[in-house]
């Protein structure tokens, strides 16, 4: 009896051992990178953890550039962590509030980054060399107070991606004016075609219409309104906003969207796209890879939405969609400044926009694009302004996208008013 | 064997380790934060007394995901466990062959809800899901609908998937429940002269009040619970015709960088829950005790 009592404290105390350690988590082993010898390296071997939410479509493209950078800086290596969008969210949140901050991490565009700063969870980058180089509106949308705090990495604008085969067939000719796109939508729909694909089961997806008009329909009058409404002289109620969710309804009233618009997701309608069962959508330029990888033989051409009279220039929403920064409480400073640098150089940029197929944000890089974004270039010039919610206060923008799928739910006049009143109160109560 | 030895303790030490970290301080910790104005981000939190409790009570959106979850509960409660056990009934009849069907039954069981949730929100797809796809066949075009996306039936979609998911966990409770019921009081029936309904009710039905008890709480607390099926199949949409109070907290904590007021709403469910849980269990156990 004696030996077996010994044994089973030996094996218990075993297995709270194993418990201790396999809960310990992962005590990131940064000494397997012993590469090659040749040159003596003096600098003292660093691995840098990068963590950022684009590596589900770029995942390829930021490998190669990690790899070209190690082979430029020897002593550096860059752990990369990709996750969903959604996700990246809320782990990025908790990390920086357990303290386990990555050395460069992913952050969003305009006014969602402003808790981080105002959390001292990011470094002040404003002396940075490529800060010269980045476009007005990219720099506004990575800064706080005056001073830059991320790198922007890539500029998006949305638009209507359209099928040019099918708008040949019905002898279609690309809209100038917003009575040109119902008529263009009607002719589609008479052939039995869905006009317009929407996914507004996906909420992210509600925003970009109204987006879209919102440059033509506000900013190119009053540019100023979102700082008058900071200032509260302003409001949602009584704006144009009101035109625009009316009209946009009336596209799916019309018959003009696919069935089930709040049923359908954004894979969906990728989907009808690429099968020729729907001879437009709106959305960003990063559609056009994913459409065309579904079906490559695609002949796809992109036009602002035209959301303005006859005679009138339409205005596109043009914004950074990704941004990256650096934590502040990184034992690396120095090389995650170099790995930023890189980032930002016209030959390394330039490849990470080519393989998103996506706008450079700095200025001085040359990017082959995708024909078919080529084609909104002209109109970037002509007048753009930024995804809208990069300027409001947090929880806005989540206020209105469940609206939006409340008042397409409803259909009346009166889930406009209230959508618009929510978001004006949304508004004041996170302004205060 | 009565009374602890030592080595009983270095038994039951890992698992109550993690149980105290991973469970009770969390929770403990929840009581806390749902007094503080904590936005999940700042190393700086201040205490608002009962602020975010009195801001809840008069917030629409939360007595709305409140009756969505008492709907969602309700139904599923009462759907789940009437089918579970007439299945477990007609599998009590079959001889041989329960054995092959109740695997066939748990495993949707197995499988994780976001799995679960996708497959089935690829099957209420309005243009080339399943389920419409195959009413157009058979030439029932009219009764084809947006079934996640129109306010009218989303619910109810998600309540039919979640009964699908779960009909199988409790049908083998019911079965164990019913395969303790001697069939000697049932022949004895049987020569009285009772019919099948008569049984069911006087014999069968209160002597698997323990199987009946499990079951109802345990359906009736995951399902006041409910997160994963829903925020894969609607996140809550169209609107917030879907949204429980589960969602409604991690939206409020997460999207709106409002944990403190999240923690509040999250005990508040904890209240609702324990409050009913300890209802129930008071009635179902003096049933039990009365067969």
């Amino acid at each position: 009896m004696k030996k077996t009592k010994k044994f089973s404290w030996v094996l218990s105390i075993l297995v709270v051992a194993l418990f201790v350690t396999a809960c310990g988590g992962n005590t990131g082993s940064n000494s397997n990178n012993q590469s090659s010898e040749g040159s003596s390296n003096s600098a003292e071997k660093v691995t840098l953890k990068f963590y950022h939410w684009i590596g589900q479509e770029a995942g390829p493209v930021v490998k190669e550039i990690n790899d070209k950078f190690t082979e430029k800086y020897p002593h550096i290596t860059i752990e990369f962590e990709s996750a969903p969008t959604d996700q990246f969210e809320t782990v990025i949140k908790t990390r920086l509030a357990s303290g386990d901050a990555p050395d460069l991490f992913g952050v969003f565009p305009g006014t969602k980054k402003d808790p981080f700063v105002e959390a001292n969870y990011l470094m002040d980058l404003s002396d940075q060399e490529w800060v010269s180089r980045l476009y007005d509106s990219s720099q506004s949308v990575a800064s706080y107070d005056g001073k830059v705090y991320a790198l922007p990495i890539d500029s998006n604008v949305l638009g209507v991606v359209y099928n040019k085969q099918i708008f040949a067939e019905l002898g279609l000719e690309v809209p100038t004016n917003w009575d040109e796109f119902l008529a263009v939508s009607e002719k589609i729909k008479a052939a039995n075609i869905t006009p317009i694909a929407i996914g507004n089961k996906d909420l992210w997806i509600t925003q970009l219409i109204p987006y879209a008009m919102a440059p033509t329909a506000i900013y190119q009058e009053n540019i100023s309104f979102d700082e008058q409404m900071s200032k509260g002289q302003a409001t949602f109620t009584g704006s144009p906003w009101k035109q625009m969710m009316t009209d946009y309804l009336a596209l799916d009233q019309k018959g003009y969207f696919n069935k089930g618009v709040l049923g359908t997701t954004y894979d969906q309608t990728v989907q009808l796209i690429a099968s020729e069962k729907a001879a437009m959508t709106l959305n960003g330029n990063w559609v056009l890879s994913l459409i065309k990888q579904a079906n490559p033989d695609m002949d796809l051409g992109m036009f602002p939405l035209p959301y303005n009279m006859e005679g009138q220039d339409a205005w596109v929403a043009s914004s950074v969609g990704a941004m990256t920064a650096i934590s502040a409480t990184t034992s690396h400073p120095e090389e995650a400044k170099l790995y930023l640098d890189f980032w930002a150089s016209p030959e390394i940029l330039g490849l990470y926009a080519q393989e998103r197929k996506v706008f450079s944000p700095l200025d001085g890089v040359d990017v082959d694009l995708d024909p078919s974004a080529k084609e909104m270039e002209p109109y970037i010039a002509k007048g753009s302004y930024n995804f809208l919610d990069q300027k409001w206060p947090i929880g806005v923008q989540d206020v209105m996208m469940s609206e939006i799928q409340q008042v397409f739910a409803t259909g009346t006049e009166e889930s406009i008013d209230n959508m618009l009143a929510k978001m004006d109160a949304a508004y004041t109560e996170a302004n205060k | 064997m009565t009374g602890w030895r030592k080595i009983d303790f270095a038994f039951v030490a890992p698992a109550l380790i993690i149980f105290v970290v991973f469970l009770v301080y969390p929770v403990i910790s929840s009581f806390y934060y749902s007094f503080t104005d904590w936005n999940g981000l700042n190393p700086t939190i201040s205490m608002v007394g009962v602020d975010n409790y009195k801001k809840l009570s008069q917030d629409s959106q939360v007595w709305n995901a409140l009756w969505n979850t008492l709907t969602f509960a309700f139904f599923v409660t009462i759907f789940q466990n009437v089918i579970s056990l007439m299945l477990a009934v007609l599998l009590d009849h079959v001889g041989r062959a329960y054995r092959v069907l109740r695997v066939l039954f748990l495993i949707p069981t197995l499988i994780s809800a976001l799995a679960i949730g996708f497959i089935w929100s690829y099957m209420y797809g309005p243009i080339s899901g399943v389920i419409n796809t195959l009413l157009e066949l058979v030439g029932l075009q009219s009764w084809t609908q947006d079934w996640l996306g129109d306010t009218k039936w989303s619910m109810t979609s998600i309540i039919f998937t979640n009964i699908w998911q779960w009909v199988g966990f409790s049908l083998i409770i019911y079965l164990a429940g019913l395969q303790g019921v001697s069939s000697e009081l049932k022949e004895a029936a049987d020569i009285d002269g009772a019919g099948a309904w008569k049984k069911f009710v006087h014999i069968t039905f209160p002597l698997i009040a323990p199987a009946f008890t499990i079951n109802i709480i345990m359906t009736m607390i995951g399902s006041l619970k409910v997160f994963d099926i829903i925020y894969v199949m609607t996140k809550g949409g169209p609107g917030d015709a879907t949204t429980s109070i589960a969602i409604l907290l991690y939206k409020q904590a997460f999207n709106f960088n409002q944990m403190g007021y999240g923690t509040a709403i999250a005990v508040v469910l904890f209240a609702i829950i324990l409050i009913l849980s300890l209802v129930l269990i008071t009635y179902l156990r003096r049933r039990e005790v009365q067969s």
